[in-house]
């Protein structure tokens, strides 16, 4: 185990209480650097890996459950290594990104093997088949599956395991909206149950949905650690964007340039777009201003609050 | 007004023991089972393995009927093949099924990206093996003893003096050819196994197998007729099961180019365990990282 300690200052990047901590981990192929530095640890909840393709998440999270060797510092789950370390596994399910299943096994056998292979008994196939809503195909031979049915055998494979800890790979890939739904629901309940749910994904949209805190990786680096709007606020050097809508966009534009809150207006239509460093400022200043000048204000809306935005920001320029 | 409902699917919880990786590799041992065998698979998977087990077992079947139909015609002790007779002819048969077996045990886990799923289980890349290794081991000794035990039980009832006389009388014969087969298993399923962790398709695994054991077998034959080539005779692996299952059983000297190149059974013994170690060695090297 690496010497390596958590950080002395409470950081975004630290759960409390963590389950899976990562210290000063490294990962290299060769000449390529996968994964550099990366100090973090995720704790009961769902927590959202987010990364641009290469960022190194898969990399990371096969370090966390033990497929790989950090190259320099240590990944320790529930407090022991995962490399080489069978009893590990008893807390600890994962879903590769890769499809991982038998064609010529029926979703059914498969989640049944997977209860096996883990000793855990049988009782709890039709629950997690049922869980992953593939309980009309889960007799059918999964060879004849989609991407996004092949994907829910994998999830129900992993849900039957019962583990306080889930490592999920890209486990939205290729299912539709509702099969989404129905997978955000059931990995929120998870979380919700105290466990430990840790989710790679690029679909922004479904991870601000599932997720409680996010990790943003860049060229293997963390990016960023911590809520969405909390990780925008850490973002001083780039403006918050504001749309406001108004029936004379102009004249509040004018009006608008000489406040200190405000960096830049721009007017779009019948609306105006504000850059400016202190949002929540603006907010109390422009009701005042538009009825001092008699107009109506019919929108306020933070533009760049997403995550889309937000990761927008952290990976411009790469 | 019909009543709503609304189900839970949440997943259950495991309220039971979490078995450890003794558990995880019988589950592995069975699955291997099921999977050489073709079982709970559709009719096409089951076509090969079973058509190799009738291929094996129909000539007792045949012969035993010969005897039956010899004797009732009044001619008494007529043993068309004896058991170390059979085995030259499954040999044969058991090369090709083990070829089969290990590649079916063994690609589709890498093919299939399914290792990864076995890596974040609680087993080693060595209970891993150990499961396969087991299931293969125990479909092949099946395969190669079952026309044994049905020449055994066949010839029994036709025995002038009944059953169990002709049982008591001759039940090593069994231990004989247990012990044949495992000399069979350990010489062809390490190297078979050894195929298949490298292969991308079951057949990729089975076809080169087959080929390199042949190849091996027509090679040393010529390089032994050379007269000073002799020691390469020792490279012939499929000659050595066969060189011991004659020892054990009693019927020495039919050993061909190897007996003539003047070596003998512990020779044997030794090549078929340096290879068996060796495979088993590069086998774990290989799974070792399976991800």
């Amino acid at each position: 185990m690496s010497a390596v300690a958590a950080p002395d200052s409470p950081s975004p990047a630290w759960a409390p209480q963590p389950t899976i901590e990562v210290r000063a981990v490294s990962k290299w192929f060769g000449q390529k650097v996968a994964v550099s530095d990366l100090t973090c640890a995720f704790g009961a909840g769902v927590t959202g890996l987010l990364g641009p393709n290469g960022a190194g998440k898969t990399t990371l999270l096969r370090m966390l459950v033990g497929l790989l060797s950090p190259s320099d510092g240590a990944v320790a789950v529930l407090g022991r290594d995962p490399r080489r370390n069978p009893a590990v596994y008893r807390s600890l399910a994962m879903v590769p990104e890769e499809d991982a299943v038998y064609g010529f096994q029926t979703a059914r056998q498969f989640v049944r093997y997977a209860a096996t292979l883990s000793g855990v008994g049988t009782g709890a196939v039709q629950h997690a088949i049922a869980a992953v809503a593939l309980e009309d195909a889960a007799d059918r031979p999964i060879s004849g599956f989609s991407k996004g049915m092949r994907q829910r055998a994998k999830v129900a494979a992993a849900l039957v395991l019962d583990t306080p800890v889930l490592v999920l790979d890209e486990p939205l890939n290729g299912t539709d909206p509702v099969q989404r739904a129905h997978l955000i629901a059931a990995f929120r309940r998870l979380g919700a149950e105290g466990r430990t749910v840790v989710v790679s994904s690029h679909i922004l949209a479904e991870v601000e949905r599932m997720a409680d805190r996010v990790l943003a990786m860049v060229d293997g680096k963390l990016a960023a650690a911590g809520d969405v709007a909390a990780i925008r606020r850490a973002m001083t050097d780039i403006p918050f964007r504001v749309r406001l809508e108004t029936d004379d966009p102009h004249r509040l534009a004018a009006a608008l340039v000489g406040s200190a809150a405000v960096t830049s207006v721009a007017v779009q239509g019948r609306g105006l777009t504000v850059e400016t460093a202190d949002p929540a400022g603006l907010g109390r200043a422009v009701a005042p201003l538009a009825r001092s000048l008699g107009l109506r204000l019919s929108l306020f809306e933070p533009e760049d609050l997403s995550l889309e935005s937000v990761f927008r920001y952290l990976v411009r320029g790469r | 007004m019909t009543e709503g409902v609304v189900y839970d699917l949440g997943y259950r919880r495991h309220e039971g023991e979490r078995m450890g990786r003794a558990a995880a590799t019988r589950a592995l041992y069975r699955d291997g089972l099921r999977r050489v065998l073709g079982l709970r698979r559709r009719a096409r998977a089951k076509v090969l393995p079973w058509s190799l087990l009738a291929v094996a077992v129909l000539p007792a079947s045949g012969f035993i009927g010969l005897a039956v139909f010899t004797r009732d015609l009044g001619i008494q002790g007529v043993e068309f093949f004896s058991h170390a007779q059979y085995f030259d002819l499954t040999g044969v048969i058991a090369l090709l099924f083990v070829a089969i077996a290990a590649g079916e045990l063994l690609v589709p886990d890498r093919a299939h990206g399914v290792l990864q799923v076995y890596a974040s289980r609680p087993l080693t890349a060595g209970d891993y093996l150990l499961g396969r290794a087991a299931g293969l081991a125990t479909v092949v000794f099946g395969f190669m003893e079952l026309p044994h035990l049905v020449l055994f039980l066949g010839r029994g009832p036709g025995s002038p003096d009944g059953f169990g006389s002709y049982a008591a009388a001759n039940a090593g014969i069994l231990w004989q050819t247990s012990l044949s087969c495992l000399g069979y298993l350990a010489a062809l399923a390490p190297p078979a196994l050894l195929f298949a962790a490298y292969a991308r398709r079951p057949a990729l695994a089975s076809g080169p197998f087959v080929g390199v054991m042949l190849l091996l077998s027509l090679a040393t034959r010529a390089l032994v007729e050379q007269g000073d080539l002799r020691v390469f005779a020792l490279f012939d692996l499929r000659q050595h099961p066969a060189v011991v299952k004659d020892w054990i059983m009693g019927n020495p000297g039919r050993w061909g180019e190897y007996g003539r190149a003047g070596f003998g059974p512990w020779v044997s013994l030794l090549v078929i365990g340096l290879v068996a170690l060796t495979a088993a060695y590069l086998l774990v090297r290989r799974y070792r990282r399976p991800a």
